[in-house]
């Protein structure tokens, strides 16, 4: 197939919700995973089978920032506050923010992965662990035992 | 807003099995929740590794602990004139031994490199703690011995069977040491000595460990029958960095010693076989001239706290402390 500099490739994803998206095949190219499909020449639409459609349009956009920045159409700056605000609203990150984390990993955008996992990583940093399984709604599945154990390795060293 | 998270929350319930923020987080797999983990520091890591069974196995996970950077730790402590002219407050030696009873209980045995500050002088006790916790160790940096015994090393070498590279300061009598790590480490490879080094050291370097390939004297005093020794004994060396050096030459008759500031001939030659060979003896570079001024001992105390950690050989180098000890946990243990 043949390509120039100056035309605009598009390629066409399909979310697990059965969502069509089309995309510049530059920006798509942030995906490792979609970077293989597209050098393989796997017909369109590329199926994304665990990513959702309201995520995958965050992810679409994520990707059309971070070509606009580096075409210089935005700072450095502004993509970072619009990463952090908009995208994984490090100030009280909710579902919103574990959703790109996943997608991220699955798709394999290595810089969606890092700013992700930074975000909720500072949300959780200053929280107690009741508070941590509350905010997450994880269940505790340690033994009584196994719980005091862990909790005494710990105590000991900073308490 | 409120619209858009009742539509996210509709669509994984559409999903599946009415799914809430907290089953995602339990469908997620390690390998997820270690990229969040990653950036948090020690201190932080302790409370994440309480929440469940899956989070606790994260949080042990190698990604996180396979260097354990402990540059910013140093004892408080006073010089003495007597042997080992150092004394370590004990409140200090408790803080050491706290910070790596977290280290050692959240990373489960996951550590494969440890790096130490050259003011941070451990003792056996401490030494055989890690060295019981991390049989996988691989690399060590630490430039202080003062504190510990010849046996109190060579138990802890002895558990260290899979070590690769040491980073260790001038030893007054090398041979226990060298003989010890050519007993336990089939693997070994890599030396780093910070200090003086004289034709002793370099020929017990040579007869007991011949299958070195990188060997770093960067920054410290060294004889020119010293390198001779090892660029004529040592057949595998691949890698030696004598950068910065104070190249010493011992002048017949009066035995009185003088700085080459250039290589001859002679060493270049038989440098040429090595893959690298890093010198710098001169006189307008910064570190050569910290060396004149500290005659030979570099005092790394006075520089900046990054310049003991430089060295030519990219595997050598240390770049930054990383995030596992960063400065909020040094400021925290202090208290």
């Amino acid at each position: 197939m043949e390509t120039s500099t100056c035309s605009k490739k598009i390629v066409q994803l399909r979310s697990s919700d059965g969502q069509l998206f089309e995309v510049d095949e530059e920006a798509a190219m942030s995906s490792e995973i979609l970077k293989n499909m597209i050098e393989m020449g796997m017909p369109s639409p590329l199926p994304l089978y665990e990513v959702d459609a309201t995520t995958l349009a965050m992810i679409v956009e994520s990707w059309n920032r971070r070509l606009q920045e580096k075409r210089g159409e935005i700072t450095e700056a502004e993509l970072e506050r619009w990463e952090e605000e908009e995208l994984l609203k490090s100030k009280e990150p909710d579902g919103d923010a574990i959703c790109v984390l996943l997608a991220a990993n699955y798709l394999e955008d290595e810089h969606l992965i890092d700013r992700a996992g930074e975000a909720i990583a500072h949300h959780i940093k200053d929280m107690t662990v009741e508070e941590v399984r509350d905010y997450f709604e994880i269940e505790n599945d340690f033994e009584r035992e196994e719980e005091e154990k862990v909790f005494q390795q710990n105590a000991w060293a900073f308490h | 807003m409120v619209e858009r998270r009742e539509r996210q929350i509709f669509e994984l319930g559409r999903m599946g099995d009415n799914k809430s923020i907290g089953k995602r987080w339990e469908d997620m797999e390690t390998d997820v929740l270690v990229k969040i983990f990653k950036e948090l520091n020690m201190v932080e890591l302790a409370p994440v590794s309480q929440v469940c069974r899956l989070w606790r196995l994260a949080c042990s996970d190698p990604l996180i602990w396979n260097t354990l950077d402990l540059g910013l730790l140093k004892s408080n402590f006073i010089q003495t004139r007597a042997s080992p002219y150092i004394w370590v407050a004990d409140r200090s030696d408790k803080r050491l031994t706290r910070v790596l009873r977290v280290a050692m209980a959240l990373s489960r045995g996951s550590v494969t490199s440890m790096i130490f500050h050259f003011n941070l002088y451990m003792k056996d006790e401490h030494l055989s703690y890690i060295a019981e916790r991390s049989p996988h160790l691989k690399r060590l940096v630490m430039p202080a011995w003062n504190r510990i015994t010849k046996n109190g090393i060579c138990q802890a070498i002895r558990r260290w069977g899979e070590l690769e590279s040491m980073t260790m300061p001038t030893i007054a009598h090398p041979p226990y040491i060298m003989e010890e790590i050519s007993r336990s480490c089939k693997n070994f490879s890599e030396l780093k000595i910070m200090g003086t080094f004289d034709v002793i050291f370099a020929s017990t370097i040579a007869a007991n460990l011949p299958k070195l390939k990188v060997l770093s004297l960067r920054c410290s005093r060294i004889t020119k029958e010293a390198l001779l020794c090892l660029l004529n004994c040592m057949d595998d060396l691949e890698v030696l960095n004598i950068s910065h050096c104070l190249l010493l030459e011992c002048l017949a008759p009066t035995g009185r010693k003088q700085v080459i500031r250039e290589l001859d001939h002679t060493i270049l030659e038989k440098a040429s076989r090595l893959r690298e060979f890093w010198h710098c003896q001169s006189s307008s570079c910064l570190m050569c001239q910290r060396m004149i001024i500290d005659e030979g001992l570099m005092r790394w105390y006075r520089y900046e706290e990054w310049f003991w950690r430089l060295d030519e050989v990219t595997s050598l180098d240390l770049g930054d402390c990383g995030k596992l000890f960063d400065v909020e946990c040094e400021k925290f243990t202090a208290s």
